[in-house]
Order: structure tokens, then sequence, then C-alpha cells
């Protein structure tokens, strides 16, 4: 087992759900099961559930993160300014969103992955 | 150094028993136009009994991530809405805060200006809170209006994340850091 993944904060009036993900060891990141993930779960919401959009948060002093999500189409909504406090530092903490059309149109153009 | 912390200068901030809320809320929450300028949730209707016993559980619970308040007014002491921090991340130093007028009366006269400004005084002066922050519905231009007034900057938005009346709305962020309310208010 590598990790988890979360679709959760479903509000079924609205289409909309919150996406987490997580790869505990260190070594298992970046080896592309995390992209595969998303894209699979990202299809789960939009073709099965229905969904509208899907959100993720990530914190600042987390820049993989927030490339992985970027990555994969979504784009950066809020940011929650040194909502995190951490490691003596404040951070800010950022949310991110795809919509089902902007899903559909990177669909349309081939499965996304590494540039 | 000013001790009356939960006066402003129209509104006092207080606590309710459940039976005087559940009325109120009972009330309230028949206006849905109301209701769907401060919830997500679909309006539904739930009875005065409903309501005494959700309250009865919701308001004596201890929890320390929430702090709630009626809010009162100081001339003729009626009670006219409500005001609570959220997701009081202790560690952090972060809440979220909401704020509902359920007597129409009242809007527009500066009453939910001042409790917001006796709320984030007692935020940052008394919890020591680094930021308070809130969401505001696209279509509440009134609410976002008076929030910026009392200092909030607003800090992006969840787009179109409501669907309502045939039409998607975004939900705006806004937030105010505790050196910006040094800076502007004190």
């Amino acid at each position: 087992m590598l990790g988890f993944v979360r679709l959760d904060g479903i509000e079924w009036t609205h289409g909309t759900s919150n996406l987490k993900l997580a790869i505990g060891d260190k070594a298992d990141r970046g080896r592309g099961y995390g992209g595969e993930t998303v894209s699979l779960m990202l299809r789960y919401a939009f073709s099965e559930l229905n969904l509208y959009r899907v959100s993720a948060v990530v914190v600042e002093d987390n820049p993989d993160a927030l490339r992985f999500f970027q990555r994969y189409g979504f784009v950066e909504e809020v940011r929650r300014r040194k909502a995190i406090y951490r490691d003596g530092q404040a951070w800010d903490s950022i949310h991110l969103g795809i919509l089902r059309d902007e899903w559909l149109a990177i669909m349309e153009k081939g499965v996304p992955g590494r540039e | 150094m000013n001790n009356d912390l939960l006066h402003g200068e129209l509104v006092r901030l207080t606590a309710e028993n459940p039976e005087v809320m559940a009325e109120n809320f009972s009330r309230w929450y028949q206006d849905t136009e109301w209701i769907r300028l401060l919830d997500t949730d679909p309006p539904r209707m739930l009875s005065g009994k409903k309501w005494k016993d959700l309250l009865e559980k919701d308001l004596d619970k201890n929890t320390p991530d929430e702090l709630f308040f009626a809010i009162r007014t100081l001339e003729g002491d009626v009670l006219i809405g409500f005001i609570g921090l959220f997701d009081l991340f202790q560690q952090h130093g972060d809440a979220l805060v909401a704020i509902a007028l359920g007597e129409r009366k009242y809007w527009g006269n500066g009453y939910g200006t001042d409790a917001m400004l006796v709320m984030l005084r007692y935020a940052f002066n008394e919890l020591n809170l680094r930021r308070v922050g809130l969401i505001v519905f696209e279509y509440n231009s009134r609410a976002f209006r008076s929030y910026e007034k009392a200092g909030f900057v607003h800090e992006g938005r969840v787009r179109q994340y409501l669907y309502r009346e045939g039409r998607r709305w975004d939900l705006l962020f806004m937030g105010i850091l505790r050196e910006e309310w040094l800076a502007g208010f004190r």
C-alpha cells in the first residue's frame, strides 16, 4: 500500500467535492502513482458521481504538491494568507479547483502527464 | 486597557438559553432568501421543537474549535442575529467568522459591522489569533462591502461552487491578518 486518496465534503446540490491525496513513503513519490490516482479519481468524480468541481487544498510550504495539482489541471483560486503556522513561519493555505468543463477539455487533448 | 470585550457601540455579544435561540431561529429560518445568503445547504423547515433539541445539543457542547454568540442591540435589548468563530485551529491561530442578522430591520445601519468589530477585537486582543477569515457568496454584495469596511481583504474565489436558480456562483474568500487589524483598528 502506497497511501490514500479521499473525495469528501460532497455537496450534492452543488456538485462539489474535495480531494485529498497522500503517498506515505518519500521513495514512492515522483513515480507517477499520484498522477494516475488523480486521473482515476477525477474520472470517477466527473463521469460517475457527475460532480461539477473538485477542490484541493495545499500548504505553501509544499511546492511539490502545488505543482502536482496544477499539472493535472487544477487552477489556483484562493490564498488564505498565513493561515498555517509551522516551523516558526506563517504559510499560505492554497485552494485549487478543477471544473468539469476544464477536465473534459484536458481529456479531449489526451491524458495529462509530465511536461 | 479597555476591558469591555463583548460590548460595541450598537450591540453586545451574549449567550442565550436554547429556548430563546430556538424561537428566533425557527422564525429567521423561514426567510429562505436569508438562508440562501448564509448557507450552502438547501433551506428546510424545522419545527420549534426540533430547533430546541438541536440547539440544546449544539449550544452546550464545549468544543474548543467553536465560539458562538447571539447579538443583542444595546438600545432595546433586541436579539437580532448571531456571530461565531469556527474552525479555530489553536496552534495556527486561524479561525473563520460567520455572522447573520435574522432581523432584516437592522440591516444597513451599522449593526452588523459593529458586531463584527467586537468579534475581531475579541479574536485579536483576547484570543490572540493571527488571522480571521470568512466566506461570502458572490451574490451577497451587501455583505461583501460590509466586510471590506471592517478591514477584510479579498483572497480569491472558489469558482462556480454554488448552483442556484439555474446558474453558478463563486464563493469569495476574505481574510484579515493580525498586523492589518492592529494597523487599522486596534
